[in-house]
């Protein structure tokens, strides 16, 4: 067997399942973006959504609640 | 972990839509932090309703710190007419839910669902706005 026809059985052939099968496995989580992990630190940076400024927010002062409620999980 | 963005450009859309749609259902304005602040929860939805100035009356704030594990919602003072606190703690159950099961955006987008649902109230004459 020429040694062309080997490295494309033993090696090329591997290394393109490989790259497939890693494509298969990792699109979906590419797709749907980062996914949080309960009891896993947490990386993002803090965002208020609907809000205003977080900067403009720091330097506030607080203002007492109507109600509301707390929370675990 | 390195900093990021803690939610996907189709997250961050679709809890912008919830947001939208809870204010056009129920009147009130909601607005949803999600971070890991030092300190009391509370406090920081506290200074949160605060930097609202005068919206901060008819505001709803929800409160998440994902990596304590820990949710607050906070109603103003108007807005807690219309949503008690038996109320906010069905948003919170239905938030919390799908949080345990990982999933931010999802149990944001339910939990907004289940407030709006709760604070909707016949338009009122002078009380409320019209936009």
């Amino acid at each position: 067997m020429p040694t062309v026809e080997i490295l494309g059985w033993f090696v090329l052939l591997p290394l393109t399942l490989y790259a497939v099968i890693a494509l298969l496995v990792y699109t979906p989580s590419w797709v749907r973006g980062p996914k949080y992990r309960p009891g896993l630190s947490w990386w993002a940076e803090p965002i208020w959504i609907g809000g205003t400024d977080l900067e403009v927010a720091a330097a506030a002062e607080s203002v007492r609640e109507g109600g509301g409620c707390s929370a675990r999980w | 972990m390195p900093a990021g963005d803690a939610f996907s450009a189709g997250q961050l859309d679709a809890i912008e839509r919830a947001i939208e749609h809870a204010h056009a259902e129920s009147g009130l304005d909601y607005s949803v932090f999600v971070g890991a602040p030092d300190g009391e929860l509370r406090e920081q939805g506290r200074q949160l309703l605060g930097a609202l100035g005068a919206d901060a009356e008819r505001s709803v704030i929800v409160v998440v710190d994902p990596a304590h594990r820990r949710l607050e919602i906070l109603t103003g003072a108007t807005a807690a007419r219309y949503l008690d606190d038996r109320a906010t703690a069905l948003g919170a159950m239905s938030m919390t839910s799908s949080f345990a099961a990982g999933d931010l955006a999802g149990g944001i987008v339910a939990g907004l669902h289940t407030l709006s649902e709760h604070a909707r109230h016949p338009r009122t004459l002078h009380t409320d706005r019209t936009e």
